[in-house]
């Protein structure tokens, strides 16, 4: 307090002789140097108790980068004599990169680890993937270059029904090299059934499964008007059949029906699709459909006041679709993720009970893979978990399994008799996998999943989930 | 040719027409028969798949036929029982169509049907059975627009292309006309010419052709046109000539009477230079000569007259020019003297503001130096206070010491009663040891000598509890010099800063001072200033009077002058209008 008094009374002094200099231009300089110079002197002694400002000031400490996780190097670039060299042609760009994109980075995880530990017999195995961005023109391009060029072993992990179908008729063309297709990413009946069966193994369960089982559950909750929201092409027209025999069992047929273009991105309109699915009044939507162009539907449906249960396939890629239900329900304000069931041909991801899940979490927290740079257009952020890339992840797991059996030069000829010889293979989901010579499909289980708190969980009580 | 063209115009477009309707023909029948053909290969391709697989691999079929620009809208394939299994539609499959995959088609051909669809627009429909209907159809749509827009398209090129041609040839036609009609329009022109009169164009045609002939004939027939027109001209200038010559003489004898009349003229409106040229003889001659003696006497008059005047005026004009210079150099100084009296005003009004203004600083000086004052006389109290706590202090700190010392007088007397209750309490002690020796006559002293020994423990109770009180009393003292301590040089130190500030404010207060009395010293020399000027002023004032007085008569004068010069100018101006001859001229 006197401390301010003191130098409040010297201010006035100084704020005086101020207006004194004023008017008197000619001693002006020797009295402000007087003044100036009392003036600190005063404020140096009654300014010791009072807090200095420049404490105040003091510049922050500077902001450290937060530091980048770093991941093992994993690329498979540079190819070595006495790899084995799997080709993969799938979407990596586009609207469907997702699903490429993840079901390489689960199938890299454990071939990594596999890879890490010393390959299998000394040899490494490699990916050669291509993108065909969910065309099927480019992938029958890629299929015949990764024959004929690459000089792959086998072809493994394509993803979609369009571009399989297109693919299907090569195997035939190159018989007498014995080419086959392992784990496409589809569950379409095509390459299930004659003539092409022979020259694919498949893990997953097929499309006609997962519809019957959404359509045999859907019914048992008392639905009895089915709408289908489908993709203009063989994937779309696959779910269709698989809907349209499943409800022949229980004496219906569909009420309506929408189709989309391939490629359609979530900005696009679906009003019209959803306009003509009302027409039916159905009170179940089952969607056979990539997650861009049902993330649209589903919030169109939901913003026309629709409230029934909406169905989705495993190729849909949940996490993909969850992401972009949250981002669109976030810019309208809206929770679009209600009354979802979504069909999956693995166990969850978050069931840690399982042996499988567990070493497939470990695996790619460790090697976290990613594509080559060069097959993605820009960032994709990919999901730390997710079903698709589980399945790649069993997917690798089974061709590992194949390989040991075959010895330390396997062959091509050698494949037919090796799968069909394996019996009750443990990939650690709870549930073996057998294959023989009129089946060549590893898995039949479905498992239903739905959003709660914003992730993906089994569906434990039917009825209770139906409100 | 106007005609020529419009029927070339009809031809072309008549052509193109049919053509158009021959191209639209062609391309409808070559669509229908790609469609035709498309049906029938989906048809006969998917017998298998209808009976052996699923829906999906014909969507796969069919879904390769949708491309682009060929030409198909869509394929349909319906099953046996005509229910939709694959189509190529999105979002739907239109009602136009839906209605017909439910007809009754025929088994064994493909069916054409011709349709408009609300969202497709035109189309050709074309059915074609699956496995004679056993397994299904196949309806291809053939977009109808798009053969239309190709039809229209073949026939704006098809238009262009005669459009061309129809120019080129209207080019080529127009050189070659021009090449006849040039030489022909070159004769006709000059024709014309000769109708008019010309005869200097002739015909530059040198072809051998009939045209060349003619050229030449035309040629002939200028050249002997020219030939007598020139005889007519000759004859026609002699007869002018003569007629000439008879109106020259009389012409002559006008133009020398109307050149005596001018000079006569002349001579009445004072011109006395002009002598007449006497040409003739006879009677003309002598009157011209007359006239001439007539001017020369009145020459002679006139040329004395105008020598006395030129004298008078230039004595007149210097007079003038004397009185003016005067005048102009008068007007000069009474200027000269204003400017001086004004800028004096202006000195007189600066020393005015100067002295005000030192007035009006010596008078804030004066507060300013009370206010100084007034701060130094409060730092002195504030030292004046700051001494008188110090004294106090210094008292209170020397009473502290002398309480300090009395309290450790009272410890001391307080340890001997204590020494004299623990002595009291052994002889007590021992006193009741005797009186028990003693029994019973000792009785009653051993209850004294017990109340004395309770005594003396009470005793030497209450000297620890005065010790420790004393004790108390002597950390309190303690601590209360050391806080006067800390309280005296607070207190210096509060001097000392008051004291510093004090010297500051003497130190301004001089400076103040100093600048007050400068200030008083500016304010009185402004003063004398002010009133010097005021005298210079009034000097000044007499002086400009006397010169304009000066000036008035200088005025008078010059005006005087003025009127004289104006006279005799006037005076010339009158014998001017006799214009005389030159010296040379009069000598000769």
């Amino acid at each position: 307090m006197g401390c301010t008094r003191s130098s409040w009374i010297i201010g006035e002094i100084c704020t005086m002789a101020e207006q004194f200099l004023e008017r008197h231009v000619s001693r002006r300089r020797v009295l402000r140097g007087i003044l100036g110079a009392s003036g600190l002197a005063g404020a140096a002694v009654l300014g010791a108790g009072c807090s200095p400002l420049s404490a105040l000031s003091a510049s922050p400490a500077p902001l450290t980068p937060v530091q980048a996780r770093v991941r093992p190097a994993v690329t498979e670039d540079e190819r070595r004599d006495g790899d084995i060299v799997l080709g993969m042609s799938a979407a990596f760009r586009g609207s469907s990169r997702a699903l490429g994109i993840e079901l390489y980075r689960g199938a890299m995880a454990y071939l990594s680890h596999i890879n890490a530990s010393g390959g299998i017999n000394g040899r490494r195995i490699v990916i050669a993937a291509q993108n065909d961005g969910y065309q099927p023109t480019p992938a029958l391009d890629n299929t015949i270059g990764l024959i004929e060029q690459e000089q792959v072993f086998l072809l493994w992990n394509y993803v979609g029904t369009p571009t399989v179908t297109r693919v299907l008729p090569l195997f035939k063309r190159y018989q007498e090299q014995e080419i086959y297709l392992f784990c496409p990413f589809t569950g379409a009946q095509a390459h299930r059934d004659a003539p092409y069966d022979r020259f694919v193994f498949n893990l997953r369960a097929s499309y006609r499964q997962e519809t019957a089982g959404l359509v045999d559950h859907l019914v048992q909750l008392g639905r009895t008007r089915f709408g289908v929201f489908f993709q203009a092409d063989a994937y779309g027209r696959s779910g269709w059949d698989g809907v349209r025999r499943a409800l022949a069992q229980h004496d219906l047929a569909i009420v309506s029906e929408a189709t989309y273009r391939r490629g359609a991105a979530a900005t696009e309109s679906m009003a019209e699709q959803v306009q003509i699915l009302q027409q039916g009044r159905p009170d179940a939507i089952i969607c056979i459909g990539a997650y861009a162009a049902c993330g649209a539907f589903i919030r169109d449906l939901r913003d026309a006041g629709w409230q029934g249960p909406i169905a989705n396939v495993s190729f849909v890629g949940s996490e993909s679709l969850l992401d972009l239900l949250t981002k669109l329900g976030q810019a309208k304000g809206k929770d679009y993720t209600r009354q979802l069931i979504n069909s999956q041909v693995v166990p969850s991801y978050e069931d840690t009970t399982l042996s499988g899940v567990k070493e497939y979490r470990t695996l790619i927290d460790t090697y976290d893979p990613r594509p080559s740079q060069q097959l993605l257009d820009d960032d994709y952020t990919p999901a730390p978990y997710g079903f698709v890339s589980f399945e790649g992840f069993l997917n690798a797991k089974l061709m590992v399994e194949m390989l040991r059996h075959m010895g330390s030069s396997p062959t091509r000829a050698q494949i037919p008799a090796t799968m069909e010889a394996m019996q009750n293979v443990d990939l650690g989901i709870g549930t073996p996998v057998s294959f023989a010579h009129d089946r060549h499909q590893g898995l039949d289980a479905v498992y239903y999943t739905t959003v709660d708190a914003g992730r993906f969980v089994p569906i434990t009580d039917w009825k209770g989930w139906l409100d | 040719m106007l005609g020529q063209i419009s029927i070339f115009a009809i031809i072309a477009i008549a052509t193109s027409l049919l053509s158009a309707w021959n191209l639209d023909q062609h391309l409808k029948r070559e669509y229908v028969s790609k469609g035709t053909s498309i049906a029938r290969s989906i048809a006969s391709s998917s017998v298998d798949l209808m009976v052996n697989s699923d829906p999906s691999a014909i969507q796969a079929a069919i879904d390769q036929f949708i491309s682009a620009d060929d030409g198909i809208a869509y394929v349909v394939v319906v099953d046996d029982r005509h229910a939709v299994v694959a189509h190529t539609f999105v979002p739907n499959v239109p009602a136009e169509i839906m209605e017909i995959t439910g007809l009754k088609e025929d088994k064994e051909t493909i069916t054409r049907r011709d349709l408009q669809v609300a969202e497709v627009g035109g189309i050709i429909n074309l059915t074609a059975p699956i496995l004679a209907g056993v397994a299904g159809y196949v309806h291809v749509g053939m977009d109808h627009d798009l053969i239309v827009s190709n039809i229209r398209a073949a026939l704006i090129r098809q238009f262009a292309l005669i459009a061309v041609i129809f120019g080129l040839s209207l080019a080529v036609v127009y050189v070659w006309v021009s090449r006849i009609t040039a030489p022909l329009a070159r004769l006709t022109a000059a024709a014309t010419d000769v109708a008019e009169g010309d005869l200097e164009r002739k015909v530059e045609i040198r072809s051998r052709d009939e045209l060349g002939a003619l050229a030449r004939a035309f040629n002939h027939m200028i050249d002997r046109l020219r030939t007598s027109r020139d005889a007519e001209a000759q004859a026609l200038a002699r007869e002018s000539a003569l007629r000439q010559a008879e109106v020259e003489a009389l012409t002559r004898l006008e133009q020398t009477v109307a050149r005596y009349l001018r000079f006569v003229q002349q001579v009445a409106e004072g011109d006395l230079a002009q002598r007449l040229d006497v040409q003739h003889e006879g009677a003309l001659g002598q009157l011209g000569n007359g006239l001439n003696a007539m001017a020369d006497s009145l020459h002679n008059i006139t040329t004395q007259v105008q020598r006395a005047n030129a004298n008078i005026a230039s004595a007149s004009a210097e007079i003038l020019a004397v009185t003016t210079q005067q005048a102009a150099s008068a007007a000069e100084q009474s200027a000269a003297l204003t400017q001086t009296a004004a800028t004096i005003e202006e000195v007189k009004v600066i020393a005015q503001q100067t002295s005000k203004e030192a007035s009006v600083v010596a008078h804030d000086n004066q507060s300013l130096l009370e206010a100084a004052r007034e701060g130094s006389r409060a730092v002195e109290d504030t030292v004046g206070g700051m001494q008188d706590i110090r004294g106090r202090v210094e008292s209170i700190a020397a009473t502290i010491l002398a309480l300090s010392e009395q309290t450790q007088a009272i410890g001391s007397i307080i340890t001997t009663v204590s020494e004299i209750a623990d002595q009291s309490n052994l002889l007590a002690l021992n006193a009741a040891i005797e009186a028990a020796r003693a029994g019973e006559q000792g009785k009653s002293f051993a209850i004294v000598a017990q109340h004395v020994r309770e005594l003396a423990v009470r005793s030497k109770a209450a000297t620890t509890q005065v010790r420790e009180i004393l004790d108390e009393i002597q950390q309190a003292t303690n601590a209360a010099v050391l806080v006067t301590e800390e309280g005296t040089k607070g207190v210096e130190a509060g001097s000392r800063m008051a004291a510093q500030a004090g010297k500051v404010i003497q130190r301004i207060t001089g400076e103040v001072e100093g600048g007050a009395q400068a200030n008083i010293q500016m304010a009185a020399a402004a003063q004398q200033q002010m009133a010097g000027m005021e005298q210079i002023g009034q000097a000044m004032t007499s002086i400009q009077l006397a010169t304009a007085q000066t000036l008035d008569g200088t005025r008078q004068a010059e005006r005087a002058a003025n009127d004289l010069y104006t006279l005799a100018q006037e005076l010339q101006k009158a014998t001017a209008r006799y214009r005389l001859m030159s010296v040379d001229a009069r000598k000769s």
